[in-house]
This record gives C-alpha cells, structure tokens and sequence, in this order.
C-alpha cells in the first residue's frame, strides 16, 4: 500500500517536473502528422515529456533547419533531405530509418475523372495532382511513374496531366477529398480511416512501386535532449513500431540507412 | 529632428532587407537567370494576372466605392465589413473559401460547371484570387476619395443640369484621381505579391499558375540562389509596376495652378 | 428678396426651391411648371428645374478653369463643346471677366469668383435665379463694389431673381418684394414701404425697423458733421464719409422724435409735415408707428402714452426730428 502511495507520488511529482519543462519541437513530414500526434501522446503518458510538432514538406523543413529555426528532432520522408541535413551540420549523429511507407492514387468518392486503373491517369483531360520535384511524395511519384512507364510514354502523359504541384502530401490530399481533381499521388497511410469513406483507392503494384524510407534524427542544438531522445527511442521499440503499422506504415526493416 | 530620426530609422527598416537582396545577387547571374524557361514563365504570369486583376479592382470596385460613399442603405455596414474581410482572412482561408465556392464541387461551382467552365487550376483561379485579396485596399482607398468631394460641388453639378453619371465622370473622378491612383497601386502590389490564396484555389503548375511568389517558395527550398535571383526579380517588378502607376499621378500633381498664398490682384 | 437672421431657413428655402432637398408636403410651382406637389406624388429633380443656383462660396469646380466651369451646365445639357464655349465666353465677357477665362477658380479673387458663379448659372437662362447670401463671402470693401454691379446686374435680368441676405439694409436696398423669414417660416411679405410702414410683427417691425435714405454727400461743416443730399433734403450724420461719397443712411425709427412743437434740443435734422398714419405695433400696440409725410418722409416710433399726450392724429402737423448722431451710415 504505502509502496503504491509512493510509486504513485513519484510519478506524479516526476511528470509534474517535466510538464514544467518547455515542450519539445519535432519537425516531421506532413505524411506524419496522424501518427506522430499520437505517438507524442503516448510518450508524454509514460514520461510525461510534452511536444510541439510541426508538419510539413521535408524539404521545407530542411530548408528551415538550415535558416536556423529551433527543433529537436527532424523526421524526413526520404533520405534525400536527411542527408542533406546531415552534410550541413544540422543534426547530432547519425539518422536511424524508423519507418517505410507506399505509395497509392487516390480519387474523390465520386470518382469524377472515372478513373478505375491506373491506365486512366493517362486519359487527356483528367486532372492530376503532384508533389513538386523537390517534396519526397514528389519525387517518389515521378519515380513511381517511370517504373509505370517500361518504356512507353505512359509517365509522360500522366505528367501532361498534372494540373498542379502540392509543396506536402496533405495538400493533395485536401484537394483530392473537395473532388477539385480527378486523382492524385498519395502515401498509404494516409488514407487514414476517417478518410477512407470519402476518397477511392487505386493500388500500384509492388514491383513498380517505390518504397519510402522515413529517417529520424535528433537535431544539431537541440535544447530538449532527454525527451527528444524518449521520442525517437519510442519509435524505434516494439510499441512505437506497432503504433506506425496500426496507421498503415511498413517496419523499420532491418538494413538501416 | 526627432522626426527626421524617426523617418531615417524607418526607411532604413525598410530599405535594409531591400539592399541585402540586391547586395547578394551579381548581376550577371542575374541575367543568365531570365533566359530560364521556368523564370521567364513566372514573370510573364505574374505581370499578366496582376494587371488583369488590377484592371478587374478597378472596373468592379469604381462603382462599389462610389455607392459605398453616397449612399445609405440597410445592411450597409454587413457590406463594408464583407468587402473588407479579405484583408484580414488568411490567405490560405482565402484560398480554401474560394474553393468551395468556385470549386468544381463548389456552390457556384457548380452551375459554372454546366456551361463547361471550371476554374482552379486555372489561369483566371489565379487573377479571382487576386482580385479577391486586393479588391478592399482599392475600395477603400477610392471610397475615401470620392466621400471628399465636397457636397457643394455636388449639388451645384445638379442644378447646373447634370445628371448624377454626368457628375461623376466629370466632377468626382477627377477630383478623386490621387486616391484612385494610390488604390490601384495598392491593390496591384497585393496582387502581385499574393501567395496563400492561389496556390491554394488556382494550385502550382509552372506556365499556367505558377507566379513569381509561388516560383520563389518552390526554388527556396531547392536552390537558394535562384530563390534569391528570383526575389530580385520581383522586387525590382514591383518597383517599376508601382512606379508606372504613380506616374499619371505625379504629372497630374503638377499641372499648373496658382499657389494659394498669391494676392488676388484686383481686390 | 428673402431675408432673416441665421437660423431662420433661408438656406433651406433655398434649397427647396432648387430642389436639393425634399420638403414634406405642399407644392413648388414656377409660372406653369409644377416642381413639387405633395398630393400628385410630383417631385422634379434640380437638373430639370429650369433654376440657377449660386452658394454662399460659389461652387466653383476647382479642376475647371472658368470658362469649362460656365460651359459645365451646357455640356451637361447637352451642348456641343464649341457651342458651350462659345456661349460660356460670351456670358463671362458680358460680367466683364471674358480675360480671367482660361484662369482657375483658385486663381480669382472673392469678386471675380462670384461673377463666374453667377454667369456659370446665367448662362442657362434659368427663369428662377437664386442667389444665398452672395456678398457674404466678400471682404468689407470688395462687398461695396460688388454690391452696386450686383445691382444693376440683377436689375437687367429677365428672370425672377431670390436674393438672400442676412443684412435688412441689404434687403431694403435691393428688393423689389422683400421676405422676411422667422424660425423656418415667411413673418411678412410685401414692398419696402409696405414692411416699413406697416410691420405687422414685432419681430418684423424690430428687424427691419428702419429709415433709410438714399444720398450723397455734400460737404463737412465746421463742427465735424457730415452733410449729406438725400431726397431733395440736407441730412447732418455724425458718422465719417468723403465729399462726393454716395452711401446710404439709415435711422432708427426710435431715434426719431416726435413733437407737436418744434423741437428745442439740439437735433440737427428737423423736419415737418402731417401725420400720415398711425399703426400700433403688434402684438398689443404698446408702441405705435408714426409716419410723418414731411420731405422725405420719416417714421418714428413712440408710446401710446406719448401718442395720446400729443393727441396725435392724421392730418396733424407733427414735427419728425433726430439727431446727427442718431443717424447710421449704409454703403
């Protein structure tokens, strides 16, 4: 009884100390943002470190990092901007790949381009959405695309479709969901489960389609250390790792970066 | 000469990120960069969209301004605040508003999507986002000058047999051409700088919707020195855009009248 | 000839009659067109009255010069440009400005900007000319000038002209029907003599209450008096005018004295001549109004004691007598 009074008291009087501390900043890819949110809910539970995210295109958040913004960890979606990261001294050691994900064409719920296969993308006249060049979900896509392609000029075609280039893969998202255009190019996991009413899912095959590597890393001047450090080594553990597979992320793997 | 410190403080908030820009670029790079395709693009964008959208403030917000400084009507101040909310939503609101009224799923979307029209994406999603975040800096600016016209001036164009259009073209308008200049100024630069709302509602797309501002978001996160070669692009097209709009103005601050203090001889 | 104190409705009556503002109920007719009548549902606009309107600071379009300013009206009705110019030149050299044409208004003096009023207006052969308050504007010596043009100005002119003032020396100089306005309401209409003679309001009797004398000065005698020719008479004012100078005078009717004897102070104007009449004043004859027929005439204002003592009636001679110093000056 008095042991429990006094686990009880510790964690309270622990929890209370860090919830005195300021909360610590995570730069993470916009298609992190479902998860991510709840995984800082779940870290905050256990140690009681609390956390401020903010999502947005990888390269975006590069790009910040490097003007000097405040953060304490950088999650990217592709390694691309995590070495990019790591060649200006923007973060402390090296990156660890936390997770991987897909990607899917997703259409409006009414699906107003008609678009039932892949082979539709490449339909004059429909209406596609893009990541720009630089923003990991566009990249992957052209690569995607090309790997479609084998030769023909199906990449080229759905290209000459493209109606705009989205700076994150929420974006696309959005628009896709108003029924704005006709499809676009998307991760797994966000067709998340409140979306899945309203957004129809086109798969693209294994052997075309990319794997995304998500790299993780404290960042260069972090000032919350101890729960930047909770954070990342909850996602590396065994309940991190089945939280990213519940929204749809693939594991880690076992070859790191 | 607290005032000349205060102005000479000011002007050097301003004008120092002004000079760090140009200070940055050589100009020879800067050159190579308008040959760019992508660059040229952008610039012909911008400058069409924003003299169209200006063109539009001005041919939609004349005659709004006008009512707005003559007339009172019930629900007048919903209007005003309506007109003017613009500049205080955030762009990107803006933006996802003009979406979901104008958007193909959109309220009025919808019906224009019956005679075949829709419009993100689209070169004229851009010029209707402009025009909808710069319309109230025009408006107000045209209201005030046309609600300083004196009455007197007014009710003597009416009993000398003018009609309240004969009145205003010939006795308010020009009475009121600082003001409408200083608005369409304005509105032009918030035009041309307009960023959240388009990329928004009309998307990014080089050539088609693309403008300055978007091309420069896009190449600061991938080469910062075409980010920079671009932002002085824009700058120094702000600066002559402004500059050719202000000269009317100044031409027509100079024509000759008799300065007030001169004797009025024959008393 | 409308006049009254400020805050009487002048203006407003004005702008009634122009057709800038909407009166509540009545009519406004000019000749045989109906302006406004409140039965018939009828309200004409300013631009379709045949009436010219001339403010208190003129209204000149300061982005005009002053010819484009008297073609304005033209234009706007219409007119070709070479017409209206043409017209509009013709007017400003009829007000004898036809050189300040190519001037604008900030250019012109108070004077010079009023005739540029009046011709942007005449131009357009209004049958009604209204004018508000148009020597108010004016410094002191200008209004002297001006007011003398303004009158043979007005006097040529086909149409019906109100003049507004706020000054009763004014109205009783100028007008042919003179008006006099009381808290947004016409007290008494009707020819000088009628108003001066025959007041029929305390108000109107106090506001106007006056005698006033054309004339020119003759000569200054020895004890500083000045000696003025007026109505075939010598008049003695205490007040400072040059040999030559043509001016008004103004007496007080409560200045006058009435006697049945000849007066034994030192008034130095003295006149003779019967009753003519006697009208108590209004509202309870407490003070009668006396008008002596003598040369010139004169009306003075006494008690009805005094009146009774002196068994003033008409046809009795009376002498009318008050002093040098009881005399104002009008010019």
């Amino acid at each position: 009884m008095i042991k429990r009074v006094a686990l009880a008291l510790l964690l309270f009087v622990s929890s209370s100390a860090a919830a005195d501390r300021p909360p610590a900043t995570i730069f993470a890819a916009a298609s992190l943002s479902d998860v991510f949110q709840e995984a800082g809910r779940q870290v905050t539970k256990k140690s009681g470190y609390s956390y401020h995210f903010v999502f947005s295109g990888s390269q975006q958040l590069a790009a910040q990092l490097e003007q000097g913004a405040p953060a304490d960890v950088f999650a990217s979606a592709d390694d691309r901007w995590m070495s990019y990261a790591s060649e200006h001294d923007l973060i402390d050691g090296s990156a660890k790949r936390f997770a991987r994900n897909r990607l899917i064409v997703i259409t409006p719920a009414s699906n107003p381009g008609r678009i039932d296969k892949l082979e539709d993308l490449a339909r004059p006249g429909v209406k596609v959405l893009i990541g720009v060049e630089s923003v990991p979900v566009g990249r992957y896509a052209r690569q995607a695309l090309s790997r479609l392609s084998k030769g023909s000029d199906y990449g080229r075609r759905v290209l000459a479709n493209v109606v705009s280039q989205e700076e994150n893969v929420k974006s696309i998202v959005a628009k896709v969901q108003l029924g704005e255009a006709d499809a676009g190019f998307v991760y797994v996991t966000d067709v998340s489960a409140s979306l899945r009413g309203r957004v129809r899912v086109i798969t693209i095959p294994e052997a075309s389609n990319v794997i995304a590597d998500y790299p993780i890393a404290i960042a260069h001047g972090a000032t919350n250390h101890d729960a930047a450090q909770a954070f990342v080594d909850y996602l590396l553990s065994t309940d991190g790792q089945a939280l990213l597979a519940r929204y749809g992320f693939l594991s880690a793997g076992t070859d790191s970066p | 000469m607290a005032v000349t410190a205060a102005a000479g403080l000011l002007l050097l908030l301003l004008g120092l990120p002004v000079l760090s820009l140009l200070l940055r670029v050589p100009s020879g790079s800067l050159l190579r960069r308008l040959s760019d395709p992508v660059i040229q693009d952008a610039l012909r964008l911008s400058l069409v969209t924003s003299l169209l959208a200006t063109a539009c403030v001005v041919l939609l917000g004349t005659p709004v301004a006008y009512l707005l400084a003559t007339r009172f009507f019930r629900g007048k101040p919903v209007v005003e605040t309506v007109i003017d909310l613009p500049i205080v939503l955030p762009p990107t609101v803006a933006g996802l508003a003009l979406l979901l009224a104008f958007g193909r799923a959109g309220l009025a979307g919808k019906a224009l999507g019956a005679f075949g029209i829709t419009l993100p994406f689209t070169t004229a999603a851009v010029v209707i986002a402009q025009v909808f975040m710069s319309l109230p800096f025009f408006v107000s600016s045209a209201r005030a000058g046309f609600a300083r016209v004196p009455r007197s001036l007014l009710d003597a164009a009416s009993t000398l047999r003018a009609s309240e259009t004969y009145t205003f073209f010939r006795v308010v308008l020009p009475l009121s051409t600082p003001s409408l200049i200083a608005g369409a100024s304005m509105a032009c630069a918030r035009a041309l700088g307009e960023f959240g709302a388009t990329i928004t509602f009309a998307g990014n797309l080089p050539g088609i919707t693309q403008t300055m501002p978007l091309a420069v978001y896009v190449a600061f996160q991938t080469d910062l020195e075409v980010a920079i070669a671009l932002s002085v692009i824009l700058m120094l097209l702000s600066f002559l855009l402004l500059l050719g709009l202000r000269a009317p103005a100044g031409l027509a601050e100079r024509r000759p009248t008799a300065p007030r203090f001169v004797s009025t001889v024959s008393r | 000839m409308l006049v009254g104190e400020s805050g009487s409705g002048k203006t407003t009556a004005l702008r009634l009659l122009a057709g800038l503002l909407m009166p509540d109920e009545g009519k406004i007719e000019l000749d045989s067109a109906v302006y406004y009548h409140s039965k018939r549902n009828v309200f004409v606009p300013p631009e379709k009255r045949s009436v010219g309107y001339v403010a208190q600071d003129y209204a000149l379009f300061p982005h005009l010069t002053a010819l484009e300013n008297v073609a304005f009206g033209l234009r706007a009705s219409g007119s070709g440009a070479s017409l209206a110019r043409r017209r509009a030149r013709t007017m400003l050299e009829r007000l004898e400005i036809g050189d300040l044409a190519a001037r604008r208004p900030s250019q012109l003096s108070g004077g010079q900007r009023q005739r540029a009023a009046l011709a942007r207006a005449l131009v357009l052969e209004p049958r009604l000319l209204l004018l508000d308050e148009p020597l108010a504007a004016l410094d002191l010596s200008t209004r002297r000038v001006v007011r003398a043009e303004l009158a043979k100005l007005l006097a040529a002119l086909p149409c019906i002209t109100v003049y507004v003032t706020h000054s009763p020396a004014e109205a009783l100089v100028f007008g042919d029907l003179v008006a006099v306005m009381e808290k947004g309401a016409v007290r008494q209409m009707g020819t000088r003599d009628d108003l001066l003679r025959h007041p029929r309001s305390q108000y109107v009797a106090d506001f106007l209450g006056l005698n006033l004398f054309k004339g020119r000065v003759k000569a200054h005698t020895e004890d500083g008096l000045v000696v003025v020719a007026a109505e075939g008479t010598d008049l003695y004012l205490a007040q400072p005018a040059d040999v030559g100078e043509a001016i008004y005078v103004v007496v007080d009717p409560r200045e006058v004295v009435v006697s049945t004897e000849p007066p034994q102070g030192s008034a130095r104007n003295v006149f003779v001549g019967p009753v003519e009449e006697i009208v108590p004043e209004p509202p309870a004859g407490e003070r009668m109004r006396v008008s002596i027929g003598s040369y010139p005439p004169l009306v003075a204002e006494i008690t009805r004691g005094s009146a009774l003592i002196m068994r003033l009636e008409p046809g009795r001679m009376a002498y009318a007598s008050f002093k040098a110093t009881g005399a104002r000056v009008f010019r």
